[in-house]
């Protein structure tokens, strides 16, 4: 009886320690507020409930004179640590003549200049973006949010820039310009 | 039989602990034999010997080209340390020091043959720091010029050499550049001049005639101080000057620079960082805005370090679709942006004579304050790393660990960034080093 009792008790635990190790991609936005970071016993964050979906594909808005055509992709990452589902991001950026601003539509996944999801919630994820200036300012977090009563057509962007100093000498025409913007702006999918 | 073994065994440690000590203490005595023939190389001038030389041996000057007895202030006589010698340097300032022009004899009994020179410090008139910035120069006691350096800021940025040439004696200035033995004077810049330790003179420079062939004199410096004035004497020596604990210390001790630490401490609730730049002066400078988001990071030959905020989490002025606010919340650690223009200023200061060691990196936060130091070789610095490919990396490993500290160190050690130390300063002054330790755990070193 207590053999039996202890094997119970061991095949309970292995499996409750199994499932601690994987959670959903959306829980890291909690972890981050919270802790400040993913527990040590949590190695593979799964999007098992299928949040990525409502963003994948291409999406296109414009925004003070600018056009922009966003193309979300899965991709799976892996740390020292941690195994992550997550989000890229390539764009075409344009102004109101057709010139292209920016164009990373071709860029490799591992390219500084493709966007990529640092974090998820259940409704918005954050991208770490690096522009081709990024040197001179031009880079930060791009929040993307999912939208309510649109069908999953509409989603929403905005830019929270980084901070970090720019060397003076690296930049003798200043800071760039931000392509992104600081305000909401809404694209729709295509 | 189980007694018989024992016994045997007991046999056997006995003997192999007399080998062993055996074994020990003779190759004791061979190292011991080592030292002594090195250190025999150098040998103390009692201060008797050192008295009665000079009662006996006039010093000259150069500088009016007559033969001006200089008179040594022999109630000032001193006995100084040798680095790596247990033998001293026996020093007699000269009486008529001042501000411009300090100058010492030196005497040491090299290979058994007395060896006296005259070393003449001329600071730079707008020198303000504790170490020495100006010229040396090194003569004998005719005061014939043997050799001379540039220095900045402790630093032996470039020698002085005699110019082979016949032409006369020229016209003097200011005295200290000319030697009297008719030559002009070449200055030559110094190989690394970022490795000599601060304000120390290397034994060869002040005998540049010795034969280090054979090696040995190389290990030798004696700290000749920040340039005295005024018959001071002895000044203490600038021991730990390259310690990072030391120079932390410093800092976080010194008013000026405590103040603007509390006062930036009091701005992490803002929406836009801040900051100073130091220069090597002294000197905290308020840094600009160079756009809306980003504080522009100027650097000079001075530049020494910068101080920043990273600010706490904050209301990005947007809500999601259910009307919840969304929050920004900055890493409350070093960016790669960060440890980017902290190895700018280390490149800038190797350029311009600063000692690695003053250059330093510091960020703010409301989860603690944290300081860079530099500690290894320049050669060391990885130079080549795109900063522009770590971000997304960074990233990803902060998120990783709830330890910013740790996060920060495994980012180091991925990227291959060394010889960047991390300390945490504490509210009291106080600082720590944080470190990985072979198993990638955190560990702290609290500075003493």
């Amino acid at each position: 009886m207590k053999k039996i009792i202890i094997i119970a008790i061991l095949i309970v635990c292995n499996l409750s320690c199994k499932a601690q190790s994987t959670v959903p991609i959306e829980k890291l936005a909690e972890y981050l507020r919270v802790e400040g970071g993913i527990p040590e016993s949590v190695t593979y964050l799964k999007d098992v409930n299928g949040i990525r979906d409502k963003y994948v594909g291409t999406w296109r808005g414009n925004y003070n004179g600018k056009n922009y055509e966003l193309v979300f992709s899965k991709v799976t990452t892996k740390t020292s640590r941690t195994t992550q589902d997550g989000l890229i991001m390539r764009y075409l950026i344009t102004d109101t003549s057709g010139a292209v601003l920016e164009d990373t539509r071709t860029e490799p996944d591992d390219s500084p200049y493709t966007a990529e999801s640092s974090y998820f919630d259940k409704t918005y994820f954050v991208l770490t973006y690096e522009g081709r200036q990024t040197q001179c300012g031009q880079g930060g977090q791009l929040f993307v949010l999912s939208t309510k009563n649109t069908n999953n057509t509409a989603i929403e962007l905005f830019l929270t820039p980084r901070q970090d100093f720019i060397i003076e000498q690296n930049c003798p025409n200043g800071a760039a310009p931000q392509l992104f913007p600081k305000i909401k702006m809404t694209l729709t999918k295509q | 039989m189980k007694k018989k073994i024992k016994y045997k065994v007991q046999i056997y440690i006995v003997k192999f602990l007399v080998l062993f000590g055996l074994a020990l203490t003779l190759s004791n005595c061979q190292v011991e034999e080592e030292i002594d023939k090195k250190e025999s190389n150098i040998q103390t001038v009692g201060i008797n010997d050192a008295v009665s030389f000079l009662k006996q041996n006039p010093i000259n000057s150069s500088k009016t080209g007559k033969n001006t007895l200089l008179l040594p202030d022999i109630t000032a006589i001193s006995q100084e340390k040798i680095k790596n010698s247990d033998q001293l340097l026996t020093v007699i300032p000269l009486s008529t020091n001042n501000k411009e022009e300090y100058s010492r004899i030196l005497m040491s009994r090299i290979n058994g043959v007395l060896r006296v020179v005259v070393f003449s410090m001329y600071s730079d008139k707008d020198n303000v720091t504790e170490k020495f910035s100006g010229k040396i120069m090194i003569r004998n006691l005719n005061g014939d010029f043997l050799n001379g350096f540039r220095v900045e800021n402790g630093i032996y940025v470039s020698q002085f050499q005699i110019l082979k040439t016949e032409k006369n004696i020229t016209k003097r200035e200011g005295g200290e550049e000319t030697p009297s033995n008719g030559g002009q004077l070449n200055e030559v810049p110094v190989n690394n001049p970022y490795r000599r330790p601060n304000a120390a003179t290397p034994w060869l420079y002040l005998y540049n005639d010795l034969d280090d062939s054979r090696g040995g004199y190389g290990d030798y410096s004696w700290d000749s101080g920040s340039g005295g004035g005024g018959g001071e004497g002895f000044t203490p020596p600038n021991t730990d000057e390259a310690d990072p604990c030391a120079e932390l210390k410093k800092q976080n001790t010194n008013p000026n620079f405590k103040s603007k630490i509390d006062e930036l401490s009091q701005k992490t609730n803002l929406k836009k960082e801040t900051g100073y730049m130091q220069s090597k002066n002294g000197p905290l400078t308020a840094l600009t805005n160079l756009s809306n988001d980003s504080m522009r990071l100027p650097y000079d030959a001075n530049t020494v370090g910068y101080m920043h905020t990273h600010l706490d989490d904050y209301d990005s002025g947007t809500v999601d679709e259910n009307g919840n606010t969304l929050i920004n919340q900055p890493i409350k650690m070093f960016s790669p942006a960060d440890v980017e223009s902290f190895m700018i200023l280390l490149v800038n200061a190797n350029k311009n004579g600063i000692p690695l060691s003053d250059i330093y990196g510091t960020m703010i936060s409301s989860k603690g304050n944290y300081s860079l130091r530099f500690e290894g070789a320049y050669s060391d610095l990885n130079l080549g790393l795109n900063f522009k490919e770590l971000n997304k990396g960074y990233v990803k490993i902060m998120n990783d660990n709830i330890s910013k500290e740790l996060g920060f160190l495994k980012f180091m050690k991925e990227n291959g960034i060394t010889g960047i130390s991390l300390f945490k300063i504490n509210n009291d002054g106080s600082t720590a080093q944080k470190t990985l330790d072979v198993k990638e755990k955190l560990t702290t070193t609290p500075c003493p």
